[in-house]
C-alpha cells in the first residue's frame, strides 16, 4: 500500500475513533492522557510507515496528513452538516448556575470538571457563580461567569493577578 | 431563580425549547442526540473488537489456530493472520515419513508468493526451485517423528491458499486470511 493510502486510512481511523468516542476523549490532557496519546501515536506509527524508513515516505505521509486536514477544513466551511459530523456541536451543560445533569452524564462530564474549568479560567468558587458552561466541540469546557456576581470582599483572583 | 432556569426540565437533554438568553451558541440537540446514539453503538462495537481480538478473529488467538493432517504430515498454522506480523507454520512429520533421514518438504509457489520466509528450523541443507514449488531438503532423525517450523511474515493481505507436501506424496491445503 502506498504511503498516501496508508496515511489516509490512519487519518480516517483516528478521526472515527476519537470522534465516535465523544468529545471528552483526550480533551483534557492529564498525565495519563498524555501517556495514552504517546502510546496511540506509537501504535499507529508502524501501520502508517509499514517498514519504509525513507525520508521520501515521511515527506509523503506528512504532506498527505496535513493536506487532508486542510482539505477537510475547506469542506467544513462549505458544509455545516459535514462540520457537525466531523467536529460535533457545542452543548450547554450548565445554565444559570444549574448543572444539566442528564446532558452532563451523557457527555461524560461531571460537576467537578465544570468547577475545575471555572476555577482555572475565571477564579470562580461555586456553581452558582456560573451563568453558562458549554462543552465545546474541542472537548474543552468554556465558562461564562454571572455578571451580576458581587465582587469578592478582599479582591478576587483578577485583583491578585493585577 | 432565573425564569429560564426554572423552565428547564430535569431531563432536558432532548428538549429543543430550552434557550439561553445572551448566549450565542450553535447548539443542535437533535444532532447531539444522534451523536450519542451512534456513540453508544460504537462503544458496543469497540467491546466486540476487543473480544474478537482476544478470541483470535483478528489473528493470533484460539480461533485463528488450526491444523490439517494427512500424507504423513500434520500442519499447524494460523488461518487468520495480520499483514507483516510474524507467523509460524509448524509441520509435524510422521515417524515413517522420512526413512532415509532427509525430509523433502515442499511449499507451493502460490503460498510462497504471499509471504516472506524469515527462517526455517531446522535449517534446510538446500532448497530446490521446482516449476510450481520450492523444495526444502531438511535433515531429520531417520524414522523418528520430527517437526519443522517455518517462520514467515505475510507480505500481502487478503485470502491466500497454498499447499504443503512431503516428497512425492500427497499435499495438504492451507487456507488463510490476512488482515491489512
Amino acid at each position: 500500500m502506498t504511503p498516501v493510502l496508508r496515511a489516509l486510512v490512519i487519518y480516517g481511523l483516528l478521526m472515527a475513533v476519537f470522534r465516535l468516542t465523544g468529545k471528552r476523549t483526550l480533551a483534557q490532557i492529564t498525565t495519563f492522557d498524555l501517556i495514552l496519546l504517546l502510546i496511540v501515536s506509537e501504535a499507529v506509527q508502524n501501520g502508517m510507515v509499514g517498514g519504509d524508513q525513507s525520508i521520501t515516505s515521511a515527506f509523503v505521509l506528512v504532506v498527505t496528513l496535513v493536506g487532508t486536514d486542510v482539505a477537510l477544513s475547506f469542506l467544513k466551511r462549505r458544509s455545516t452538516r459535514l462540520a457537525q459530523w466531523l467536529e460535533g456541536v457545542p452543548l450547554v451543560i450548565v445554565a444559570h448556575g444549574r448543572p444539566l445533569e442528564d446532558r452532563m452524564a451523557r457527555a461524560r462530564v461531571d460537576v467537578d470538571d465544570v468547577l475545575a474549568a471555572a476555577r482555572e479560567r475565571h477564579g470562580l468558587e461555586r456553581m452558582d457563580q456560573i451563568k453558562y458552561a458549554v462543552l465545546e466541540r474541542s472537548g474543552g469546557i468554556s465558562i461564562v461567569p454571572r455578571r451580576d456576581d458581587p465582587p469578592p470582599p478582599h479582591g478576587g483572583p483578577a485583583a491578585a493577578r493585577a | 431563580m432565573c425564569p429560564v432556569a426554572a423552565s428547564l426540565h430535569p431531563r432536558d437533554g432532548v428538549n429543543p425549547a430550552v434557550r439561553y438568553p445572551g448566549l450565542e451558541v450553535a447548539e443542535d440537540l437533535a444532532f447531539q442526540e444522534i451523536s450519542w446514539t451512534i456513540q453508544r453503538a460504537v462503544f458496543g462495537l469497540m467491546a466486540l473488537v476487543i473480544l474478537a481480538a482476544l478470541a483470535g478473529l483478528l489473528g493470533d488467538g484460539p480461533l485463528s489456530r488450526t491444523s490439517v493432517a494427512g500424507a504423513g504430515l500434520r500442519v499447524r498454522y494460523e488461518r487468520i493472520e495480520r499483514y507483516r506480523a510474524p507467523a509460524t507454520l509448524r509441520v509435524h512429520l510422521a515417524p515413517g515419513a522420512t526413512p532415509d533421514g532427509l525430509a523433502r518438504l515442499w511449499l507451493d509457489r502460490a503460498w510462497l508468493d504471499g509471504v516472506e520466509v524469515r527462517r526455517i528450523v531446522p535449517e534446510p541443507e538446500r532448497a530446490e526451485a521446482g516449476r510450481d514449488r520450492l523444495v526444502y531438503a531438511i535433515r531429520v532423525a531417520a524414522g523418528q517423528p520430527a517437526a519443522v517450523t517455518i517462520h514467515y511474515e505475510p507480505d500481502r493481505f487478503g485470502f491466500r491458499e497454498g499447499r504443503v507436501g512431503l516428497g512425492d506424496g500427497g499435499a495438504l491445503s492451507l487456507r488463510q486470511w490476512v488482515h491489512p
